[in-house]
């Protein structure tokens, strides 16, 4: 079975798995509270649900020091049962009085085999026949929408699947770290590395144990998976906020189609990697505060009304939780998610959510509001960083990068201090920015005194005449006014073009287009100062939305360019691009939103208005892909050949557990160690350094395997993922004689490991000759070759020898 | 009640019918019975000596692939020469090295020598040209110690790093899995005094020395004595065994084994046959019958007919293994006044009929060798009056010497029994002669390889080599001891759980891998296994082996290294152990396609 055909199957099982979990079970449950909801709403809420289950029951498990299969079964399947039972009352009691009672009739002759089937099945049935109806009628109503958001999320699958699918190997050397701490997690420890935020590590964990899925197949195309959800939510929030219902695949296809973005700001979507997990959730927390705020003002709304009619204990009796609340209940349950899988995300989302309450004043600060915010917000920290309290109060210490990220946020300042005298330029030109600006008031205020010396004298002259008089100083007020506020302008305009000109040259790291720059800026500018002017004229949420979506857009603009403003840098550039490059389609449907909303406004937003944005979305499809600006694949970092992750794949199918030994770079490392061994290529040359008939190496295993890489990895490079992966030379007997680094960080870089490499496979050939029968070929392409030699447990073969190269 | 005439005689006459169908399976095998009657069935087209390969037709001085260096009286040569006829190898023998060197070969692949063949350093010298001509040496047994110690470049042939024992005696030896057939065994009564060497990487050891108090004395596994072992030279390989493996018979398979480890796969004929031989059984008289009966209860007769046969034949069905007997007519011909028993001769006729087994004659009587003749001449006589229509086709002489059957075997003129034999079974005891010799132009001489209620450590070496030399092997159980018994020892119920449990456990391998046949079967099988010479290569994945002088079936062996068979042509394969395949061809073209093992 080919590698690629494994990976497609392990895709369509990751992806089944996590639907299932995510999906499948959440709506088992809770189907009958959320059947009159609309399908994106569920999926949402499911989707949350699900996330936050996994996440959480396993941190409980692993606190608890319970952790393992069967708890985790038990932990799973119990309370679902129970909230199944629960929220459904399934009646189990009168269907087995009624099958017992229909069974034992069965004996007396008074009722047939069928009936008892038709019982039995009777719900089965009833349930299979109204969700194909429900799915079948879904699409026919929607079947544009499924249609074009099937066709770009296609589109999205193979481009993001491209890279595991016919290179096989992690993209990034983050993936086996990560890889690393969840084979530990098999070994019930979590925080392996020290306290981390091990959400994504949970869910992997959670479908490995619950599906009995290797962690490599998880860990190979989970990104793949997490990325369709990650587009499904920009396609949900735009639901929320756009007025038109095609739009938000407008939107989608911004970020799927079009070569717009720098390759940096999509890559890491290929990848297993737990930031890229946590921006499931980010788009779900706006999605909920957003509700939140629509919703309380309907309460609000009743509430008043209903208290006037003496009405108002009916109808709060009706909600256990009030429609409102379990909006920021979901709010904070994203947001807590955030949090528990990558903390550069919750920075993010703090952006997101104060964006949207910024563009929410001064209702956000009413205390109907604010105070459920200020809760659930207190909350969904809490609960996000209990576990890892918890964590560390049993002991843990903080994990490397962790303990990084806090020291850097806690000496932020100090270093944005030392930034600024760094970037002296800059600051400077602050500087006299501002030294020009006193300047610049200094001269006015002398001006204006001027001016009312000069008009002072004229006044005294011309007192006599009160109307006159009356007149003249309304006509010198009026001067003044439109001196000032023309000034003003000129300056608001100077200071806008600067600041457009500053933020635009950093932006060109982000957009591929540089044309589009500018025209992205200025329109958010104006959009922002359109939206502002609607809310005061029409006070709809809808542009108090569209505007939270421009606030979190220029965030994400000043976050990027942070450090060109002398602002402190909350993180550094790359991460920030792929933040901005996300939210850019989230602002440019809504850009497009507005003028639907104002063209589209006299015909009442009617289905044949739809029109538009279909067509927009259909044209722009056509023109990207007839001017070739489709996107291009993206990049992979060289650190692996694919040979040896199909070798490694051979191995653990075909060679009982525990039984085998790999004899490679550590890069294998975390794939293979929960089934064989590894022996380090640098341990195993070293030993026989400096060769004499005494020298003994023996690898203590039936099976060993020598991966030898003929043209060595250029370790750390990066490529286009449609052409091989990068490497050195062919290995050389000139490598080979060379003195090779054993000890450091560095020893599988790229000039030692193509020396390393070099004598690995001298060594092979010179041990071929000897074993010319034992000593085989397991795998071999173009690029790396594997041997295999089986032992004899009993009496083990002894792989020291002379292969010429190793007696400098 | 009542019973009424017409349902009386209804109820009879089920009866009756019942009584005769159950009875007439019986009486019809009864009356159609050719039990003592076998000169009318279609005689078996035997192969002569002439028709099959023999050493005149393998010897060769300009073409030769194997060199045998060594005294002519060498029983290593002479192992060796008899294994080259099994393998088909043709070879030359010579006395030393030197005269090797000058005459040889451009065909010689293999050198076969032994401790003697070197002892100067000029031979060492020799041996190194040899290796630098890539010929592939296998020491039969180790130089001299001293020498090794004084010669580097001997050292260095044999992959010796240093000697840490010159004379060791080990506390048992530990034969390693994918050698010979049977997979790894340790023997600790296997003690013997050998030098004790470390060896140095690039080598494979097949066979270690095990020693006394290994944990105490911190000796790794691989540092235990070298029994047998390969290294590789310049351009060749070297094995040696470092011990007495050929003493007799066990060499065949060492060899065999060291020669498929010098290639990526090896192919040789084997015989095929795993037969169950009976000496002196069945037992026609009723001599000793007051000793029996005091130990059994029963004269021996009955004890031979009643409790050994039932109890044998049930062995027999439960291994699915073949009955062999050699009769026995009597033991006793000076002074015994017990007769051949006519009822005997019946009974044991029909139930070997029954249970597809052979019935021979066995040359062995309890008295001095002066009544070998008297007891020929008395059988003939008896067993032609009482089997006039039954030709005896297997002789087993046992302890009757060879001068005495000689002028009677295969003698048409002289009318005994042994007139019509075509098979000569000989004991193991008889090792110096060949497993598989012709005796003469007509009659097959092979030898029993175990002792049916015996196994010790050697004689597990001794089998498994044989086996994996020939695929054959024929447990011989001397019933003698059983109807003369000296010891508590030879009591039967001992003696048949020994034979028994044998059989399901040590043997049963061999057993499921190789046909179990009856002596003339295996007497055929051996014939075509001599006639047949064949020639293999093997390009990329496929190995085709073509046979000549095919005769209906033959029987090879596959060594492979580490792949397995993934389909076959001209015949039929089947997996003995690890890398180790039984071809059974059915066609003389055969081509079998390999894939790589997998775990």
């Amino acid at each position: 079975m080919s590698m690629e055909y494994i990976t497609i199957k392990e895709l369509i099982q990751v992806f089944l798995a996590y639907m299932f979990s995510v999906y499948c079970v959440p709506a088992f449950v809770f189907h009958k509270l959320l059947h009159k909801k609309s399908l994106s709403y569920k999926f949402i809420v499911y989707t949350l649900i699900g996330n936050f289950y996994m996440i959480n029951i396993v941190f409980l498990i692993f606190l608890l020091h319970i952790s393992g299969k069967l708890s985790l079964y038990l932990f799973t399947v119990v309370p679902i049962t129970i909230g199944w039972l629960k929220i459904n009352k399934p009646q189990i009691k009168r269907f087995f009085t009624l099958f017992a009672t229909t069974f034992s009739r069965l004996f007396l002759g008074e009722t047939k085999i069928r009936t008892i089937l038709d019982l039995l099945f009777y719900q089965p049935k009833k349930i299979i026949k109204t969700e194909i109806r429900a799915i079948f009628s879904h699409i026919v109503h929607h079947f544009i929408e499924w249609g074009m958001l099937a066709g770009l999320l296609s589109f999205d699958l193979w481009y993001y699947g491209y890279q595991t699918v016919t290179k096989y190997v992690y993209g990034t050397s983050d993936i086996v770290v990560h890889h690393e701490w969840i084979n530990q997690m098999d070994e019930h420890v979590i925080f392996y590395n020290g306290i981390y935020p091990f959400g994504f590590h949970n869910v992997i964990y959670f479908l490995h144990n619950i599906f009995g899925i290797s962690i490599l197949s998880i860990m190979r195309v989970f990104g793949v998976v997490s990325t369709l959800f990650i587009y499904i939510m920009l396609y949900l929030l735009l639901r929320k906020v756009c007025r038109s219902r095609y739009l938000p695949i407008f939107g989608v296809f911004i970020f799927t189609l079009p070569h717009i973005f720098n390759f940096q700001g999509t890559m890491r979507y290929q990848w297993s990697l737990p930031q890229e997990f946590a921006m499931v959730f980010l788009y779900p927390c706006a999605y909920f505060l957003i509700q939140f705020f629509e919703r309380k003002k309907k309460e609000l709304i009743t509430e008043k009304e209903l208290k006037t009619k003496n009405k108002l204990y009916t109808w709060i009796a009706q909600y256990s939780v009030r429609p409102s609340t379990r909006s920021l209940i979901f709010c904070g349950m994203s947001f807590s998610m955030t949090l528990a899988v990558h903390f550069y995300i919750t920075i993010i989302a703090i952006f997101l959510l104060l964006a949207i309450f910024l563009a929410y004043f001064p209702i956000g600060f009413y205390y109907r509001y604010f105070l459920p915010i200020a809760a659930a917000a207190l909350l969904s920290v809490f609960s996000a960083v209990l576990p890892l309290g918890i964590g560390y109060l049993q002991g843990t210490d903080m994990e490397g990068s962790l303990r990084w990220a806090l020291n850097t946020m806690s000496s932020g300042s100090e270093e944005d201090s030392d930034a600024e005298t760094d970037n002296e330029p800059t600051s400077d030109t602050g500087n006299d920015d501002t030294k020009k600006n006193v300047d610049q008031k200094s001269k006015q205020a002398k001006n204006n005194q001027n001016i009312s010396a000069k008009t002072k004298s004229p006044d005294a002259k011309e007192n006599d005449s009160f109307w006159a008089g009356v007149s003249r100083k309304l006509s010198e007020k009026w001067e003044s006014a439109s001196q000032y506020a023309d000034s003003f302008f000129q300056k608001a305009k100077k200071k806008v073009k600067k600041f457009n000109q500053k933020a635009g040259a950093v932006l060109e790291d982000v957009y591929d287009l540089p044309e589009m720059i500018q025209p992205l800026l200025l329109s958010l500018e104006a959009l922002s100062a359109v939206l502002i002017l609607f809310i005061v004229i029409r006070r709809l949420f809808y542009y108090r939305n569209l505007l939270g979506i421009c606030i979190y857009m220029f965030f994400m603009v000043m976050l990027m360019c942070a450090p060109a403003f002398s602002l402190p840098a909350v993180m550094d550039g790359a991460r920030a691009r792929l933040f901005l490059t996300y939210a850019t389609p989230l602002y440019a449907t809504c850009l497009v939103d507005i003028a639907y909303a104002i063209l589209c406004r006299p015909f009442r937003y009617h289905r044949f208005t739809e029109i538009l944005p279909i067509g927009l979305t259909a044209a722009l499809v056509y023109l990207t892909i007839t001017n070739h600006m489709v996107k291009p694949l993206n990049i992979i970092y060289a650190l692996q050949l694919p040979g040896e992750m199909e070798c490694n794949y051979r191995i653990m199918n075909e060679y009982p557990d525990k039984s085998w030994t790999i004899v490679t770079t550590t890069n294998s490392y975390a794939l293979i160690r929960q089934r064989g061994w590894l022996y380090e290529t640098c341990s195993f040359l070293e030993k026989m350094d400096d060769y004499t008939k005494n020298k003994q190496i023996t690898i203590p295993s039936k099976y060993v395997f020598f991966y030898i890489e003929k043209y060595p990895v250029d370790y750390g490079s990066f490529n286009l993922v449609t052409e091989p992966v990068n490497t050195s030379e062919y290995v050389s007997e000139t490598a080979a004689m060379e003195k090779a680094e054993y000890q450091g960080g560095s020893v599988y870089s790229t000039m030692n490991r193509y020396i390393l490499e070099s004598k690995l496979f001298y060594w092979a050939k010179a041990f071929e000759i000897e074993y010319p029968r034992e000593f085989q070929v397991y795998y071999e392409d173009d690029q790396f070759i594997c041997y295999r030699i089986i032992q004899n447990e009993y009496h083990l073969y002894n792989f020291a020898i002379n292969y010429k190269y190793n007696n400098q | 009640m009542t019973i009424t005439r017409s349902s009386f005689v209804v109820i009879s006459i089920t009866m009756l019918t019942i009584l005769f169908l159950f009875q007439f399976s019986n009486l019809s095998s009864m009356y159609t019975s050719r039990a003592t009657n076998n000169n009318s069935q279609q005689q078996t087209e035997y192969l002569h000596a002439n028709e099959t390969v023999q050493h005149t037709d393998l010897m060769s001085t300009s073409s030769y692939t194997t060199a045998i260096i060594g005294d002519d009286l060498n029983i290593e040569t002479s192992i060796a020469k008899e294994w080259c006829v099994y393998v088909k190898r043709t070879y030359c023998e010579y006395k030393d090295l030197q005269t090797f060197l000058n005459k040889l070969s451009q065909h010689c692949k293999f050198v076969i020598l032994g401790a003697d063949a070197v002892s100067t350093q000029s031979e060492i010298d020799i041996l190194k040209e040899i290796t630098d001509l890539g010929i592939n040496i296998i020491f039969t047994s180790i130089p001299d110690s001293s020498l090794i110690e004084s010669s580097d470049t001997l050292q260095q042939i044999l992959g010796i790093k240093r000697i840490i024992s010159k004379n060791f005696y080990t506390n048992g030896m530990t034969l390693f899995e994918g050698f010979l057939l049977g997979g790894k065994t340790t023997y600790h009564k296997l003690k013997t005094h050998v030098p004790y060497f470390e060896l140095r990487s690039g080598t494979k050891t097949y066979a270690v020395g095990e020693v006394k108090g290994q944990k105490a004395k911190k000796i790794k596994n691989e540092e235990l004595p070298p029994l047998i072992w390969r290294t590789y030279f310049n351009n060749s390989f070297i094995l040696a065994a470092n011990g007495e493996f050929f003493e007799d018979h066990t060499g065949l398979g060492i060899l065999t084994s060291m020669l498929s480890e010098t290639d990526d796969y090896f192919i040789y004929p084997i015989v095929n046959a795993q037969s169950v031989v009976c000496q002196n059984y069945p037992y026609l008289s009723n001599e000793n019958s007051p000793e029996m009966s005091k130990h059994y209860y029963h004269s021996t007769k009955s004890f031979c007919e009643n409790v050994l046969w039932p109890d044998f034949a049930q062995i027999l069905d439960h291994t699915g293994d073949k009955f062999t007997g050699m009769i026995a007519p009597k033991f006793e011909y000076s002074h015994s006044e017990e007769k051949i028993l006519a009822e005997s001769i019946d009974y044991y006729f029909r139930q070997s009929e029954k249970i597809s087994g052979e019935l021979g004659i066995s040359g062995d009587q309890m008295e001095s060798k002066n009544f070998y003749t008297k007891k020929l001449k008395e059988d003939s006589k008896v067993l032609k009056k009482y089997l006039p229509n039954y030709a005896f086709k297997v002789f087993s002489p046992g302890k009757m010497p060879e001068e005495i059957y000689k002028d009677y075997i295969g003698k048409k003129n002289r009318d005994t029994i042994l007139s019509d034999i075509h098979t000569i079974l000989l004991s193991k005891e008889t090792e110096k002669k060949p497993i598989l010799s012709f005796y003469n132009e007509d009659i097959l001489s092979v030898t029993g390889t175990i002792d049916g209620f015996s196994h010790t450590d050697e004689e597990d070496l001794y089998l498994r080599s044989i086996e994996t030399a020939l695929g054959y092997s024929a447990a011989t159980l001397d019933f003698t001891k059983v109807v003369y018994p000296t010891s508590i020892q030879d009591d039967w119920t001992e003696l048949s759980r020994n034979f028994s449990r044998y059989l399901s456990t040590y043997w049963m391998e061999f057993r499921n891998a190789f046909d179990q046949v009856t002596i003339s079967n295996a007497d055929i099988k051996a014939r075509r296994f001599l006639a047949l010479t064949y020639n293999s290569f093997r390009r990329d994945n496929t190995i085709t082996l073509s046979i000549s002088n095919f005769q209906n079936e033959a029987s090879f062996i596959l060594n492979l290294s580490n792949e397995q068979i993934s389909s076959i042509s001209g015949g039929t394969f089947l997996k003995i152990e690890d890398d180790k395949y039984l071809i059974a061809a059915s066609e003389k073209d055969i081509v079998i396609r390999l894939a790589t093992d997998v775990k």
